[in-house]
């Protein structure tokens, strides 16, 4: 037997001064040590080096270490009970008993739980409720009245309206832009909008008493349209109809139409001069029929649906003016329109302190309604196949003059559905689909300007249809003008048959 | 069965079967232990003061620092106390506490951070020089066993540990490895790692010894 390193040989000597080697390493060692002198002079040091350290002093007995020991048992044995309700001894057999109760409360649990997910989710559906309903609270207050047939005009050239008084502020309905229909409320651009009136529009086209009458017919119509367009709830919530965003074409295209060709290069050269966002483009053809006209304008029937938004939700809502109620209200109105613009402007600045995100994975339809903006504005972009948006004419009487970005904006792609609430700095951003959320609601009261009612209509109460049936002046027009249209078109088809049959 | 024909008896019972009338402190640990396990908390007291010494001097040898011994021997008295009703007397008393106190001692060294390379360096830096310097100026008695415990200090721990139970306490290889957990020959190396250590360091007194 050779070690076969110095380690070796160390851990030999080692272990042969310890006394722990077996007879054959003992006597192979001795022999090491006799034969090699080196080995010899370690098991020397070695020997004297654990000599040295068994010969180390030892610390003096401790006085009283049991004493303090004891006391420190004590000590501690008394937290220790303190820390438990109950005696320690029957720790064992509480725990079991928790065990045990845990047990049970799970299995029937475990058995419940079918029951357990159908409570949970009614409370679910309860707190959406909860959520929707306080949406729209209190008065409910137009952000537009007395808007005249002036602005009206003004609205039909420009797409714009002033929200305050001082002309701050406005709302702009847009569709010369690459984002498409659209409508914002901000602070007034530095462009300054012409002032347009009726009369400048009368000396310059030169209309005949029937044009006029069937114009001033129809800024009537656009100006009552636009008073309910946009509401203000007491609770900051607000309620546009998207209708808006074309309302201007709309009413533009129903004037030009109304006019004869000549009239109609007078009216371009009236727009052009006053920078208008619209160009006519109808060629020579001959005016409308008022009731073809009026037909343009007819809202759909049924209830209107609005886009309803507060600082926390956003939702689709299906609500109905009533008009003769707004006119009622009207003296009253002008007491509260500026707190109509206190709320705006809260409102606002809610939505952008928001600060919610949501992204949604799976690939969806692209929105109809998309909502953005920042502490200062918003804005509301429409897409064209939201279901509210007035039918335009086959053949449009007018055109956006920036007609190349509207024409990319028709190519542009539909985007995902990235769903966005808050985000960097104090913007704010939200997409809409109508296929996933699509809440019906609504509200009843006499608090307000606007009497807005719920749901079916067969559903409604006897005092809420009994308003409904008074009918403004404006809807037996409309009717009148959509029953004539339809006897039309009946007569028409009538003269086609016999032409056919030869 | 054994071959006597006497079955086996438990080790509970071959532990009282000791004389009733000795007095607690010439009773074995074995029977004091199942005494505390009878509530006999006055056994505890007798085991303590057989170990308390022991413990204190091996703390000692692993710290060389008198101040903290006592608090940490009493910790490791109570956490025997505490874990006495778990012995199930596959060891001896005697080593059952000692890998407490093992146990106890590198929680300590843990906290302040003492690691192996620490003290390695410790060992072939600043050791080297100011041990050294002390060594070579033929130190008298009390400068000496400073300077052992320095030099047992500066070692790694599992290194210190190791050496201080054979050469402090006397503890066979095999109750080393029970107490510090580990192999036989794990023991051995250490040993012979921690003797050439110190040789190193203690290279001029162990001259003149030799």
């Amino acid at each position: 037997m050779k070690p076969q390193t110095k380690t070796d040989r160390s851990q030999l000597l080692s272990a042969y001064l310890d006394g722990e080697l077996d007879d054959v390493q003992t006597r192979f060692v001795e022999t090491s040590v006799l034969e090699d002198p080196e080995a010899c002079r370690e098991l020397e040091k070695l020997r004297a080096l654990k000599n040295l350290i068994a010969a180390r002093r030892h610390l003096a007995p401790s006085r009283g270490f049991w004493t303090r020991l004891s006391t420190e048992l004590e000590r501690r044995k008394r937290e220790e009970e303190n820390l438990l309700p109950f005696p320690r001894k029957y720790l064992p057999l509480v725990s079991l008993g928790t065990a045990v109760v845990v047990l049970v409360v799970g299995f029937v649990l475990f058995q419940q739980r079918a029951t357990l997910v159908d409570y949970v989710s009614r409370q679910s559906e309860r707190v959406q409720k909860a959520v929707e309903e306080n949406v729209l609270k209190g008065s409910l207050m137009p952000l537009f009245t007395h808007i005249d047939k002036n602005q009206a005009l003004q609205f039909a050239m420009f797409g714009t309206l002033p929200l305050d008084a001082k002309a701050e502020t406005e709302m702009r309905v847009n569709e010369d832009s690459a984002r498409g229909y659209t409508i914002d409320v901000d602070k007034k651009r530095e462009r300054k909008t012409p002032t347009v009136t009726v009369q400048d529009f009368v000396d310059e086209v030169q209309p005949s008493r029937v044009q006029f009458q069937i114009i001033d017919s129809l800024l009537d119509l656009g100006r009552v349209k636009l008073e309910g367009s946009i509401l203000m709830a007491e609770d900051k919530a607000m309620a546009v109809n998207p209708e808006l965003s074309r309302l201007n074409r709309v009413m533009l295209s129903g004037i030009a139409a109304a006019l004869e060709p000549n009239q109609r290069v007078k009216f371009e050269q009236f727009l052009h001069s006053r920078k208008s966002t619209y160009m006519l483009a109808g060629g020579r053809r001959g005016p409308e029929s008022a009731e073809r006209i009026y037909h343009t304008m007819r809202t759909p029937e049924g209830m209107a649906q609005f886009v309803v938004f507060s600082p926390d939700t956003v939702l689709v809502s299906r609500l109905e003016i009533d008009l003769d109620s707004l006119r009622r209200h009207t003296g009253e109105m002008v007491e509260r329109q500026r707190a109509v613009g206190v709320h705006v402007n809260s409102l606002i600045r809610r939505m952008a302190e928001r600060e919610i995100a949501v992204s949604l994975q799976q690939r969806a339809p692209a929105p109809h309604v998309r909502i953005s903006g920042d502490s200062e504005s918003f804005s509301i972009q429409v897409s064209t196949r939201w279901e509210g948006m007035p039918a335009m004419p086959r053949d449009p009487w007018v055109r956006p003059r920036m007609s190349e970005q509207a024409g990319r904006h028709s190519q542009q792609p539909d985007a995902g559905f990235d769903m966005q609430l808050g985000g960097d700095d104090s913007s704010f951003f939200f997409n809409l689909d109508m296929d996933s959320i699509t809440v019906r609601m609504g509200k009843s009261g006499n608090g307000g300007g606007f009497e807005v009612f719920k749901g079916d209509p067969r559903s409604r109460s006897r005092a809420v249809q009994g308003k409904e049936r008074k009918m403004s002046k404006l809807d037996s027009l409309m009717n009148e003008m959509d029953k004539r249209e339809r006897q039309r078109e009946r007569v028409q088809k009538e003269k086609q048959l016999p032409g056919l049959r030869r | 069965m054994s071959e006597s024909g006497h079955k086996k008896q438990p080790m509970a019972y071959q532990i009282l079967a000791q004389p009733a009338e000795l007095p607690l402190q010439a009773k074995s640990d074995e029977v004091l232990i199942t005494l505390v396990h009878q509530g006999e908390h006055t056994a505890f007291r007798v085991l303590v003061e057989r170990y308390q010494e022991r413990i204190r001097n091996l703390i000692y040898s692993i710290f060389h620092e008198p101040g903290i011994v006592d608090d940490l021997s009493q910790e490791v008295f109570i956490k025997a106390y505490e874990a006495l009703h778990q012995f199930r007397f596959q060891s001896s008393f005697y080593t059952w506490v000692y890998r407490i106190a093992v146990n106890k001692s590198r929680d300590e060294l843990r906290k302040r951070k003492v690691r192996r390379w620490f003290s390695l360096q410790s060992l072939m830096e600043s050791a080297d020089r100011e041990l050294g310097a002390k060594i070579a100026a033929e130190p008298q008695d009390n400068e000496l066993q400073e300077l052992l415990g320095a030099a047992l200090k500066s070692l790694p721990e599992k290194y210190r540990i190791a050496v201080v139970l054979k050469d402090v306490d006397g503890f066979s290889y095999e109750e080393i490895a029970e107490i510090m957990e580990c192999e036989i020959g794990t023991v051995k190396s250490r040993l012979s790692r921690a003797r050439a250590m110190l040789r190193k360091i203690l290279e001029p007194l162990l001259k003149e010894a030799v």
